[in-house]
Protein backbone atom coordinates (compact mmCIF):
# COMPACT_ATOMS: atom_id res chain seq x y z
CA UNK A 1 0.00 0.00 0.00
CA UNK A 2 1.31 3.58 -1.04
CA UNK A 3 0.34 6.49 1.36
CA UNK A 4 -1.81 8.21 -1.39
CA UNK A 5 -3.61 4.47 -0.75
CA UNK A 6 -2.92 4.63 2.77
CA UNK A 7 -4.95 8.42 2.83
CA UNK A 8 -7.98 7.04 0.90
CA UNK A 9 -8.41 3.75 2.35
CA UNK A 10 -8.72 5.68 5.87
CA UNK A 11 -10.14 8.81 4.65
CA UNK A 12 -7.16 11.03 6.12
CA UNK A 13 -6.74 14.75 6.38
CA UNK A 14 -3.75 15.20 3.95
CA UNK A 15 -1.89 17.95 6.02
CA UNK A 16 1.14 17.71 3.87
CA UNK A 17 2.25 14.87 1.77
CA UNK A 18 5.65 14.10 0.43
CA UNK A 19 6.12 12.73 -3.20
CA UNK A 20 2.55 13.00 -4.33
CA UNK A 21 2.46 10.20 -1.69
CA UNK A 22 3.72 7.29 -3.57
CA UNK A 23 6.27 5.99 -0.89
CA UNK A 24 5.15 2.58 0.27
CA UNK A 25 3.81 1.73 3.77
CA UNK A 26 5.54 -0.85 5.32
CA UNK A 27 4.82 -1.15 8.81
CA UNK A 28 2.48 0.34 11.60
CA UNK A 29 3.03 1.57 14.88
CA UNK A 30 1.33 3.98 17.57
CA UNK A 31 2.34 5.41 20.42
CA UNK A 32 2.44 8.88 21.89
CA UNK A 33 5.62 9.01 24.25
CA UNK A 34 8.22 10.03 21.49
CA UNK A 35 10.91 8.41 23.29
CA UNK A 36 9.21 5.06 22.94
CA UNK A 37 8.51 5.66 19.00
CA UNK A 38 12.35 6.77 18.97
CA UNK A 39 13.28 3.24 20.29
CA UNK A 40 10.79 1.09 18.15
CA UNK A 41 9.37 2.84 14.95
CA UNK A 42 9.99 0.43 12.32
CA UNK A 43 11.72 2.31 9.28
CA UNK A 44 8.21 3.08 6.56
CA UNK A 45 5.57 2.76 8.73
CA UNK A 46 2.68 4.84 9.37
CA UNK A 47 2.72 5.90 12.55
CA UNK A 48 -0.50 6.94 14.65
CA UNK A 49 -0.11 9.25 17.74
CA UNK A 50 -2.03 12.21 19.62
CA UNK A 51 1.33 14.29 20.24
CA UNK A 52 0.88 17.51 18.05
CA UNK A 53 4.06 18.82 19.31
CA UNK A 54 6.90 19.26 16.56
CA UNK A 55 8.80 16.96 17.87
CA UNK A 56 6.90 14.46 16.08
CA UNK A 57 8.83 15.65 12.82
CA UNK A 58 11.97 15.04 14.12
CA UNK A 59 10.98 11.56 15.25
CA UNK A 60 9.80 10.68 12.24
CA UNK A 61 12.62 11.69 10.18
CA UNK A 62 14.62 9.91 12.56
CA UNK A 63 12.85 7.07 12.44
CA UNK A 64 11.78 7.14 8.34
CA UNK A 65 8.42 6.94 9.04
CA UNK A 66 6.38 6.56 5.73
CA UNK A 67 3.38 8.93 7.09
CA UNK A 68 2.40 10.20 10.75
CA UNK A 69 -1.04 10.56 11.73
CA UNK A 70 -2.19 12.88 14.23
CA UNK A 71 -5.49 11.02 15.69
CA UNK A 72 -8.04 11.47 17.19
CA UNK A 73 -9.21 15.31 16.56
CA UNK A 74 -5.47 16.69 17.60
CA UNK A 75 -4.84 19.64 15.61
CA UNK A 76 -1.20 20.03 15.41
CA UNK A 77 0.63 22.94 16.20
CA UNK A 78 1.78 25.48 13.75
CA UNK A 79 5.44 25.34 13.86
CA UNK A 80 4.48 20.74 13.63
CA UNK A 81 2.81 21.46 9.92
CA UNK A 82 5.50 24.31 8.92
CA UNK A 83 8.12 21.82 9.80
CA UNK A 84 6.64 18.46 8.00
CA UNK A 85 6.71 21.27 5.00
CA UNK A 86 10.36 22.13 5.40
CA UNK A 87 11.87 18.28 6.50
CA UNK A 88 9.78 17.08 3.62
CA UNK A 89 7.83 14.43 6.25
CA UNK A 90 4.12 13.35 5.32
CA UNK A 91 1.59 14.39 7.90
CA UNK A 92 -2.04 13.82 8.29
CA UNK A 93 -4.76 14.59 10.65
CA UNK A 94 -8.03 12.66 11.70
CA UNK A 95 -10.68 12.96 13.92
CA UNK A 96 -10.58 8.98 14.08
CA UNK A 97 -8.76 7.67 17.03
CA UNK A 98 -5.63 5.71 16.09
CA UNK A 99 -7.17 2.13 17.27
CA UNK A 100 -10.20 2.78 15.26
CA UNK A 101 -7.28 3.49 12.08
CA UNK A 102 -5.28 0.28 13.47
CA UNK A 103 -8.58 -1.49 13.34
CA UNK A 104 -9.64 -0.27 9.33
CA UNK A 105 -6.45 -1.17 8.12
CA UNK A 106 -5.88 -4.52 9.46
CA UNK A 107 -4.67 -6.94 6.93
CA UNK A 108 -4.72 -4.33 4.36
CA UNK A 109 -0.82 -3.73 4.48
CA UNK A 110 -0.48 -7.82 4.52
CA UNK A 111 -2.77 -8.25 1.74
CA UNK A 112 -0.13 -6.40 -0.84
CA UNK B 1 22.86 32.14 47.75
CA UNK B 2 21.86 28.76 48.19
CA UNK B 3 18.53 28.12 46.07
CA UNK B 4 16.66 25.33 46.26
CA UNK B 5 13.39 26.31 43.30
CA UNK B 6 11.63 22.45 43.28
CA UNK B 7 9.73 21.66 46.80
CA UNK B 8 6.70 20.35 46.90
CA UNK B 9 3.86 21.16 49.69
CA UNK B 10 1.00 18.75 50.85
CA UNK B 11 -1.24 20.42 48.23
CA UNK B 12 0.50 18.25 45.84
CA UNK B 13 -1.21 14.56 46.31
CA UNK B 14 1.97 12.68 46.32
CA UNK B 15 3.60 14.93 48.51
CA UNK B 16 3.80 13.91 52.85
CA UNK B 17 0.82 15.55 54.08
CA UNK B 18 3.02 17.09 57.02
CA UNK B 19 4.67 19.50 54.50
CA UNK B 20 3.20 22.64 55.13
CA UNK B 21 4.66 25.95 54.35
CA UNK B 22 5.61 26.68 58.16
CA UNK B 23 7.66 23.24 58.36
CA UNK B 24 9.19 23.78 54.49
CA UNK B 25 10.53 27.27 55.47
CA UNK B 26 11.69 26.07 59.15
CA UNK B 27 13.75 23.39 57.31
CA UNK B 28 14.57 24.82 54.66
CA UNK B 29 16.54 27.30 56.90
CA UNK B 30 17.98 24.90 59.05
CA UNK B 31 19.42 23.21 55.44
CA UNK B 32 21.08 26.73 54.75
CA UNK B 33 19.05 27.51 52.29
CA UNK B 34 18.21 31.17 51.09
CA UNK B 35 15.94 31.03 48.71
CA UNK B 36 13.41 28.61 48.10
CA UNK B 37 10.42 28.17 45.45
CA UNK B 38 7.07 25.89 46.32
CA UNK B 39 6.32 23.86 43.21
CA UNK B 40 2.86 22.10 43.83
CA UNK B 41 1.44 20.05 40.53
CA UNK B 42 -1.19 21.88 38.94
CA UNK B 43 -1.45 23.89 42.04
CA UNK B 44 -0.95 27.30 43.74
CA UNK B 45 -3.42 27.49 46.99
CA UNK B 46 -0.07 27.36 49.29
CA UNK B 47 2.15 29.88 47.58
CA UNK B 48 1.03 32.88 49.92
CA UNK B 49 0.72 31.09 53.05
CA UNK B 50 4.79 29.73 52.12
CA UNK B 51 5.67 33.37 50.68
CA UNK B 52 4.02 35.01 54.33
CA UNK B 53 5.68 32.48 56.52
CA UNK B 54 9.45 33.28 54.62
CA UNK B 55 9.13 36.52 54.91
CA UNK B 56 8.86 36.12 58.86
CA UNK B 57 11.55 33.91 58.87
CA UNK B 58 13.79 35.75 56.74
CA UNK B 59 14.17 33.36 53.58
CA UNK B 60 12.90 33.92 50.29
CA UNK B 61 10.48 32.27 48.85
CA UNK B 62 9.89 32.23 45.33
CA UNK B 63 6.27 31.79 43.51
CA UNK B 64 5.96 28.72 41.75
CA UNK B 65 4.57 26.23 40.20
CA UNK B 66 5.16 22.41 38.48
CA UNK B 67 2.52 22.58 35.55
CA UNK B 68 1.72 19.11 33.78
CA UNK B 69 1.26 20.25 29.87
CA UNK B 70 -0.75 17.89 27.35
CA UNK B 71 2.27 16.27 26.20
CA UNK B 72 2.27 15.08 30.20
CA UNK B 73 5.66 16.90 30.34
CA UNK B 74 6.15 18.67 33.82
CA UNK B 75 7.18 22.43 33.70
CA UNK B 76 8.19 24.70 36.65
CA UNK B 77 6.79 28.04 36.15
CA UNK B 78 8.39 30.68 38.46
CA UNK B 79 7.45 34.65 39.03
CA UNK B 80 9.00 37.43 41.14
CA UNK B 81 5.23 37.89 42.37
CA UNK B 82 2.50 36.40 43.35
CA UNK B 83 -0.17 37.76 41.49
CA UNK B 84 0.47 36.39 37.72
CA UNK B 85 0.87 33.02 39.25
CA UNK B 86 -2.59 33.51 40.75
CA UNK B 87 -3.62 34.92 37.10
CA UNK B 88 -1.90 31.65 35.19
CA UNK B 89 -4.15 29.02 37.56
CA UNK B 90 -7.12 30.63 36.50
CA UNK B 91 -6.06 29.52 33.06
CA UNK B 92 -4.82 26.15 34.23
CA UNK B 93 -7.90 25.48 36.21
CA UNK B 94 -9.78 26.02 33.23
CA UNK B 95 -8.19 23.69 30.97
CA UNK B 96 -8.16 20.64 33.88
CA UNK B 97 -10.23 18.12 33.43
CA UNK B 98 -13.35 18.33 35.28
CA UNK B 99 -12.98 15.22 37.60
CA UNK B 100 -12.25 15.24 41.51
CA UNK B 101 -8.83 13.99 43.04
CA UNK B 102 -9.36 10.17 43.88
CA UNK B 103 -8.01 10.72 47.25
CA UNK B 104 -7.37 7.36 47.95
CA UNK B 105 -5.36 6.56 45.62
CA UNK B 106 -3.30 10.00 44.46
CA UNK B 107 -3.65 10.98 48.23
CA UNK B 108 -5.07 14.47 49.44
CA UNK B 109 -4.66 17.94 48.65
CA UNK B 110 -4.22 19.70 51.83
CA UNK B 111 -4.43 23.63 51.62
CA UNK B 112 -2.08 25.46 55.19
CA UNK B 113 -2.12 28.42 56.34
CA UNK B 114 1.10 30.42 58.03
CA UNK B 115 0.79 28.95 61.16
CA UNK B 116 0.25 25.20 60.75
CA UNK B 117 -3.40 24.98 60.33
CA UNK B 118 -5.38 23.13 57.60
CA UNK B 119 -7.87 25.51 56.34
CA UNK B 120 -9.04 23.22 53.56
CA UNK B 121 -8.78 20.48 51.25
CA UNK B 122 -8.50 20.76 47.28
CA UNK B 123 -10.72 18.21 45.66
CA UNK B 124 -10.01 18.77 41.87
CA UNK B 125 -8.07 16.52 40.43
CA UNK B 126 -4.45 17.55 39.28
CA UNK B 127 -2.33 14.66 38.77
CA UNK B 128 -3.12 14.87 35.24
CA UNK B 129 -2.48 17.13 32.42
CA UNK B 130 -3.46 20.02 30.84
CA UNK B 131 -4.95 20.51 27.59
CA UNK B 132 -2.41 23.03 26.67
CA UNK B 133 0.76 22.31 25.01
CA UNK B 134 4.08 22.99 26.14
CA UNK B 135 4.28 25.87 23.72
CA UNK B 136 1.58 27.46 24.57
CA UNK B 137 1.97 27.19 28.03
CA UNK B 138 5.84 28.35 27.66
CA UNK B 139 4.59 31.45 26.36
CA UNK B 140 1.29 31.82 28.80
CA UNK B 141 4.33 32.24 31.42
CA UNK B 142 6.53 34.46 29.88
CA UNK B 143 3.86 36.44 28.86
CA UNK B 144 3.14 37.25 32.40
CA UNK B 145 6.42 37.95 33.48
CA UNK B 146 7.35 34.65 34.46
CA UNK B 147 9.82 31.85 33.89
CA UNK B 148 9.57 28.56 32.19
CA UNK B 149 11.73 25.65 33.21
CA UNK B 150 11.04 22.23 32.22
CA UNK B 151 11.61 19.74 34.99
CA UNK B 152 13.91 16.67 35.21
CA UNK B 153 14.59 16.99 31.83
CA UNK B 154 16.49 13.27 31.41
CA UNK B 155 13.96 11.70 33.82
CA UNK B 156 12.06 8.39 32.45
CA UNK B 157 9.16 9.75 33.30
CA UNK B 158 7.21 13.19 32.73
CA UNK B 159 10.00 14.59 31.30
CA UNK B 160 10.51 16.24 28.02
CA UNK B 161 12.75 13.16 26.87
CA UNK B 162 10.25 10.83 27.59
CA UNK B 163 7.48 12.31 26.59
CA UNK B 164 9.18 14.13 23.36
CA UNK B 165 12.11 12.59 22.59
CA UNK B 166 14.40 15.35 23.28
CA UNK B 167 14.87 18.75 23.94
CA UNK B 168 13.64 21.28 21.69
CA UNK B 169 15.38 23.91 20.88
CA UNK B 170 14.63 28.07 20.20
CA UNK B 171 11.75 27.80 23.26
CA UNK B 172 11.76 30.31 25.29
CA UNK B 173 12.96 28.28 28.40
CA UNK B 174 14.69 30.22 30.91
CA UNK B 175 16.52 27.09 31.92
CA UNK B 176 16.04 23.56 32.11
CA UNK B 177 15.83 21.67 35.40
CA UNK B 178 17.98 18.29 35.76
CA UNK B 179 17.46 15.52 38.37
CA UNK B 180 19.64 15.76 41.86
CA UNK B 181 20.98 12.06 40.60
CA UNK B 182 21.93 13.12 37.51
CA UNK B 183 23.45 16.49 38.14
CA UNK B 184 25.65 14.91 40.89
CA UNK B 185 26.44 11.92 38.68
CA UNK B 186 27.65 13.42 35.34
CA UNK B 187 29.27 16.94 37.31
CA UNK B 188 26.63 19.67 36.24
CA UNK B 189 27.73 23.00 38.34
CA UNK B 190 25.90 26.55 37.32
CA UNK B 191 26.92 27.30 34.22
CA UNK B 192 26.62 23.95 32.56
CA UNK B 193 24.56 24.29 29.47
CA UNK B 194 21.74 21.42 27.97
CA UNK B 195 20.86 21.57 24.41
CA UNK B 196 22.13 25.67 24.62
CA UNK B 197 19.57 26.84 28.01
CA UNK B 198 21.25 27.08 31.60
CA UNK B 199 21.11 24.13 33.97
CA UNK B 200 19.76 24.06 37.66
CA UNK B 201 18.27 21.64 39.76
CA UNK B 202 16.03 20.71 42.75
CA UNK B 203 15.52 18.69 45.22
CA UNK B 204 11.83 18.13 43.90
CA UNK B 205 11.26 17.75 47.50
CA UNK B 206 8.27 15.47 48.37
CA UNK B 207 9.02 14.87 52.24
CA UNK B 208 10.74 17.16 54.32
CA UNK B 209 13.90 15.37 54.75
CA UNK B 210 14.38 15.76 50.71
CA UNK B 211 14.75 19.59 51.22
CA UNK B 212 18.75 19.28 52.99
CA UNK B 213 19.63 18.43 49.36
CA UNK B 214 19.86 21.66 48.29
CA UNK B 215 19.47 23.09 44.41
CA UNK B 216 22.32 25.17 43.41
CA UNK B 217 24.57 28.17 44.60
CA UNK B 218 25.30 31.35 42.97
CA UNK B 219 27.56 34.35 43.98
CA UNK B 220 25.49 36.77 45.22
CA UNK B 221 22.09 37.93 47.18
CA UNK B 222 19.13 37.98 45.16
CA UNK B 223 15.72 39.20 46.14
CA UNK B 224 13.49 37.79 43.57
CA UNK B 225 13.74 34.94 40.76
CA UNK B 226 14.74 37.98 38.02
CA UNK B 227 17.85 37.88 40.01
CA UNK B 228 18.75 34.76 39.80
CA UNK B 229 18.12 33.65 36.36
CA UNK B 230 20.58 36.42 35.65
CA UNK B 231 23.37 35.28 37.58
CA UNK B 232 22.91 31.90 35.90
CA UNK B 233 23.12 33.35 32.44
CA UNK B 234 25.95 35.52 33.82
CA UNK B 235 27.79 32.14 34.98
CA UNK B 236 26.57 30.65 32.07
CA UNK B 237 28.31 33.28 29.32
Amino acid sequence: MTVIELIRELQLDPLHVVDSGEQTVDGVYCGDLLSDVLANCPPGAVWFTVQGHVNIIAVAELRDAACVVVANGVTPDEQTVERACSNGVTLCGSKSTGAELILKLAGKLCAD
Amino acid sequence: MRINLHIHTALSACADNSMSPRRIVERAIAAGIEMLAVTDHNASANSAAAITRGRDAGIRVVPGIEITTREEVHVLAFFDELAPLLDLQKLIDCNLPKEDNAETFFGLQLIYDATDQITGVDDRLRQVGLDIGIDRITREITDRGGYAVPAHVFRARHSLTSQLGFVPENESFAAVEVGRKTWIRDGFIPGTQVCGYPAITGSDAHFLDDIDDFGIALPGTFAAVTEVFQALRDVTA
